[in-house]
């Protein structure tokens, strides 16, 4: 994995990310051209950065999607639902061999039967295919075999032996292969030449031969020293390196470039061999099913039984070897099978040989007694003209200019009796001096169908109007005529492409550090207090003492800053949870024959990188959930008298140091009694329980393990991926998760999440001289309860605050410390209410202090398996606070 | 280096140059039933090689380097 | 007839187009600057300018932009000029030419130019 393509991935994920969002937005806006526009310039820069890579695979699709692209651009094809699901897939493919590369560093050939299929599949959307496609039927077969060695007419690749031509035809899928001959002269010795060893040292050579020009003399009147040898060379260095090692004899070398398939020549003893018919029409039955792997199965089988030496055990091997690069190339493999019948070379003329590629479209037509050299003088003026008119520096002499300009154009097309509507150019001509624009002109000028363009004139201006020094610093637009092969120059750089603010890519690891560090730096800054303290209470220098606290107060803003700003690095806004979900939303509403519309609100709120990400499967759930237990079918939401598409809202905001994410549906709710009865029979709760919890108890049911609301589990909410996994996997994140819903209305569900995970809020309590730290996110209130307004119900205390019963537990009692907790000289007991869960908790306590942040830091080792705590902090003063899980202690 | 012509066997060594392709020849015709060693041969001059595809002598043994040998097995070898 | 105002500072350049120009059956006047192609064009109309750039007192593209500001018919303008920068044609379209032709201008170019600018179709 070198650097380039490790960029290179990285940048290709943004480019498929925002192609997807595109084409989505494009399902709303069909005909927008910008929109259009961009998606063509994401999938042709991908498309070119592939370039840089083997990874033939890829580059073949995204040039099928490049080439779709360009057709709906020029209006050629429509956008449509299926055109969507094609390029959607095809760009799911793409991020799939992403993912290969990035396991792997490289891409197998595993992909290739996926690759053809669905470049196939973008192909054959568009209406006029103009370069090969590799459809079965229209092969890829080469437009012209090389005219081989004319000098000498019965030589034929055969002569190039088998393994140098596999090398050629494995080559020649990347590169080109040339067929180099290279007659020396007779005398060529007595200049100093040694044609052995030029050919020898041929770059990239491949295969090399020694042919003699005529027969030999007897060694008697043999003349050593007149040349009569020829060579012939296979290589795959470019042509320029071919010829710059021959540029001394370069009038005696011959270079052609030599199609892969023409390499592809069985040879060997054409007699004997096992009896094969039933290979050839079972290999073209599976070719015509498009059996491919049964096909490379009874071509290994045959090819073991068969004597390698044989016509047919060539035939064979060439077989895999196309099978191996090009599969999708039927016309070409039953070639190959069908010569097995006749022992003969395959016949490539079979199939249809596509003509050379038609000359650019001509001029337009014009009168026919024009010079060609008029037309170019035409199409020069008229875009010159056409480049005057989308001027817009303002200068004080503008309208005189748009008028010569349409008296230019007026006269050049009459000159070329082409102005058959001279009124309508006068009628542009008035509203533009009217605005001051050249716009109107422009128009009428583009809706003249009779003007044709021509490539070399519009490059030559396009390079030839830049910036003009001192017309009010407006360019020299010139214009958008297009050229006749279509052929758009896009320089720009990824980041130009996507748009958006200037971002730098860290990794994640120097992330990390960094906030470690600061982490750090956060507690380590709080022992200067407790140091000032020592100073002035140990040993007495009460100067130093003032003076630490104040350089404290310097270093503790600082600290804080960079905390902040490490968060703020750290911090993402959610939308990047949300983007997957309008893909989501719209592809399984589809599967399920369900109308669905998704809104977002506060899709900017930012949340710690971390949590978002830790966010985005339980969010794929819960909304996999309204989509297919929710949300009903268009017919039934009918005739409940609701709108026929559902909505789904997903609603992210901040509040203090948490992220709430509400998710709502309009759905069909969740059925308490269902739930009730579900959870009855499954034996997860008993019967008066049943019959006691409320409806709002009984929703939130679907917490437990085990429990769905549907008879069949749907295979999109997944089998075992239930409401307890979600949940949990929120609580690991320190959040909270909440269920409401209302039956026929539908079912909101909220997510708590901390707004980073470095930092928690705790509140210091203290009992029996020990102190423990209790998240914040918990605490509803502090209260002191005077000792008499404490209840004993059966077992448990309670009492009562502003009308609710709240039950009381002694925190020395859940945590097993001996010592009974201590009331305040007014007899009152410290009570911490805190939430758990959907009730309310009064921890007693000794003592309340101050809040603080901290770092937590999870239990490890041993210690993780205590439940009561969620982990410990290090204090200023060295000290280590035990924080509190309030689940696992009530 | 110069050929090592020993009684029957003609011993190709390193880079045999242009100029060695007379004194072959002259070896050749005077022995029909000459032997050739290219065992520790890099390579020779085109026209030492027009010589023996001429006269097509026994090759006791190929050069070591595989591919000079390629070139030389499709025209050497009776 | 349709009628063309060369104007050069160079007798030798003026003559040179006038004999290409009245080859083709154009009629021609000349002005050796700026101003003086100014005061001409104002009192009588032209069909076509030629304008070279380099003049006194007042050049081909001070010419043209005063040219352009008026409330006059406009007539297209070939600037000839032996500059060939990118950046000329640029400010020679910006200041009202119409087209752009480097010096030495060949005479059947001047020609096929003038006559498309004319309306006029080539014999």
């Amino acid at each position: 994995m070198t650097p380039l393509l490790a960029q290179f991935l990285s940048e290709a994920r943004d480019f498929l990310q925002g192609i997807g969002e595109k084409l989505m937005l494009l399902e709303d806006a069909p005909a927008d051209k910008d929109l259009i526009n961009e998606l063509f310039r994401l999938v042709h820069t991908l498309k070119g950065n592939t370039g840089l890579f083997e990874f033939p695979e890829m580059t073949r699709v995204l040039h099928a999607g490049e080439d779709l692209m360009d057709a709906i651009r020029d209006g050629r094809v429509a956008y449509s639902r299926e055109l969507a699901d094609r390029l959607l897939d095809a760009m799911d493919f793409v991020g799939l061999l992403c993912d290969e590369i990035t396991a792997t560093g490289a891409l197998g050939s595993s992909q290739t039967i996926d690759s053809a299929r669905l470049t196939d599949g973008l192909r054959l959307l568009i209406p006029a295919p103009s370069e090969t496609s590799s459809l079965p039927g229209s092969a890829a077969v080469p437009a012209a075999l090389p005219a081989v060695a004319e000098a000498n007419p019965s030589w034929t690749m055969a002569a190039i032996p088998e393994s140098a031509r596999m090398e050629g035809y494995r080559r020649g899928r990347g590169e080109t292969v040339f067929l180099l001959t290279y007659t020396p002269g007779e005398g060529c010795f007595y200049q100093g030449d040694d044609p052995f060893f030029q050919a020898r040292q041929t770059p990239d050579l491949l295969w090399g031969g020694i042919y003699t020009r005529e027969p030999w003399a007897s060694l008697k009147e043999l003349d050593a020293y007149r040349c009569i040898l020829d060579f012939r060379v296979l290589s795959t260095a470019t042509r320029l390196e071919l010829v710059e090692h021959f540029r001394y004899v370069l009038d005696q070398v011959k270079i052609v470039e030599v199609l892969p398939l023409a390499l592809v020549l069985p040879q060997g003893d054409p007699n004997g061999g096992p009896v094969y018919e039933d290979f050839v029409t079972d290999a073209l039955s599976y070719l015509e099913a498009g059996r491919l792997p049964e096909f490379e199965k009874a071509t290994r089988a045959l090819m073991e039984l068969s004597n390698p030496d044989l016509w047919l055990s060539s035939a064979l091997r060439w077989l895999l070897l196309v099978l191996e690069h090009e599969p999708g190339n039927l016309v070409v493999l039953r070639a190959i099978v069908e010569s097995l019948q006749t022992l003969s070379p395959p016949d490539w003329g079979g199939a249809a040989i596509p003509e050379d590629k038609p000359a650019p479209a001509p001029p337009a037509p014009g009168p026919s007694h024009l010079y060609s050299r008029q037309e170019e003088c035409v199409h020069e003026i008229i875009t010159v003209q056409r480049a005057i008119l989308s001027l817009a520096d303002g200068a004080p002499w503008q309208k005189g200019r748009i008028h010569a300009a349409a008296t230019t154009l007026s006269a050049c097309l009459r000159a070329i009796d082409e102005l058959d509507a001279p009124e309508e150019l006068d009628s542009a001509l008035t509203l533009s001096l009217a605005a001051n624009s050249g716009a109107e002109l422009i128009s009428w000028l583009d809706g003249l169908h009779s003007v044709a363009t021509m490539p070399s004139v519009d490059r030559q201006l396009t390079e030839e109007l830049p910036l003009p020094e001192d017309a009010g610093g407006d360019v020299l637009v010139a214009g958008s005529v297009p050229t006749a092969e279509g052929e758009i120059k896009f320089n720009r750089r990824a980041e130009d492409a996507i748009g958006g603010p200037k971002s730098l890519k860290v990794d994640q690891v120097k992330i990390d550090r960094l906030m470690n560090l600061i982490g750090e730096m956060v507690v380590s800054k709080n022992a200067l207090p407790y140091l000032a303290g020592r100073a002035e209470t140990v040993f007495g220098v009460r100067e130093l003492s003032r003076e630490i606290k104040t350089q404290y107060t310097v270093i503790n803003r600082i600290a804080e800053e960079m905390q902040d700003a490490i968060m703020q690095v750290c911090m993402m806004p959610v939308s990047f949870v949300f983007q997957r979900f309008p893909r989501l939303v719209r592809d399984t509403s589809r599967k399920l024959g369900k109308e669905v519309n998704l809104v977002f609100v506060g899709e900017d709120t930012e949340a710690d990188k971390n949590i978002i990400e830790a966010l985005g499967d339980p969010l794929v759930h819960i909304v996999r959930n309204s989509l297919d237990h929710g949300i009903e079918t268009p017919e039934v939401r009918r005739v409940a008298g609701k709108p026929v598409a559902g909505n789904l809202t997903i609603r992210a905001s901040q509040e203090s140091d948490r992220v709430l994410i509400e998710i709502q549906d309009d759905g069909k709710g969740i059925d308490p009694l269902a739930i009730k009865r579900k959870a009855y029979d499954m034996g997860l709760i008993d019967e008066p329980t049943l019959d006691r919890i409320s409806d709002q108890e009984a929703v939130n049911l679907v917490f437990l393990p085990g429990l769905s609301t549907n008879e069949v589990v749907s295979d999109l909410s997944g089998r075992g991926v239930g409401m307890d996994v979600v949940r949990a996997t929120v609580e690991k994140v320190n959040g909270s998760i909440s269920l409401a819903s209302e039956l026929g209305k539908g079912t909101r569900i909220c997510l708590s999440l901390p707004l980073s995970m470095a930092v928690t809020k705790v509140m210091i309590i203290e009992s029996d001289g020990q102190f423990f730290g209790v998240p914040m996110e918990s605490v509803v209130e502090t209260v002191r309860v005077p000792r008499a307004r404490i209840r004993a119900i059966k077992r448990s205390e309670a009492t009562v605050l502003r009308g609710r019963i709240v039950a009381l537990k002694s925190i020395n009692t859940l945590l097993g410390i001996a010592a009974s907790h201590k009331a305040n000289a007014d007899d009152e007991s410290a009570v911490l209410v805190v939430r758990a869960g959907e009730e309310s908790v009064g921890l007693l306590v000794d003592q309340f202090h101050e809040t603080a942040d901290v770092i937590l830091k999870p239990m490890t080792g041993v210690l993780a398996g205590l439940s009561a705590f969620s982990g410990s902090a290090l204090m200023g003063d060295g000290s280590v606070l035990m924080v509190l899980n309030l689940k696992g202690v009530l | 280096m110069p050929i090592e012509f020993k009684k029957n066997v003609a011993l190709f060594q390193d880079v045999v140059a242009v100029d060695e392709a007379e004194g072959l020849l002259e070896w050749l015709q005077k022995r029909p039933g000459a032997k050739i060693d290219l065992a520790a041969c890099t390579h020779l001059h085109l026209a030492n090689l027009q010589v023996l595809m001429a006269a097509q002598p026994i090759i006791v043994a190929w050069p070591e380097t595989l591919d000079f040998r390629a070139w030389l097995e499709p025209v050497l070898r009776r | 007839m349709k009628r063309v105002l060369i104007i050069d500072d160079a007798a030798t350049v003026r003559m040179y187009h006038r004999n290409t120009l009245e080859a083709g059956g154009l009629g021609v006047e000349e002005a050796v600057n700026g101003i003086e192609a100014l005061e001409k064009a104002l009192q009588t109309s032209f069909d076509l300018y030629v304008v070279d750039i380099n003049m006194p007192k007042l050049d081909g593209y001070g010419f043209l932009r005063e040219l352009r500001s008026r409330e006059i018919p406009q007539a297209p303008a070939i600037m000839v000029s032996t500059e060939a920068e990118p950046s000329d044609r640029a400010l020679a379209y910006a200041a009202g030419a119409n087209m752009y032709l480097t010096k030495p201008v060949k005479p059947d170019q001047l020609l096929i130019y003038a006559r498309l600018l004319l309306g006029e179709e080539q014999p």
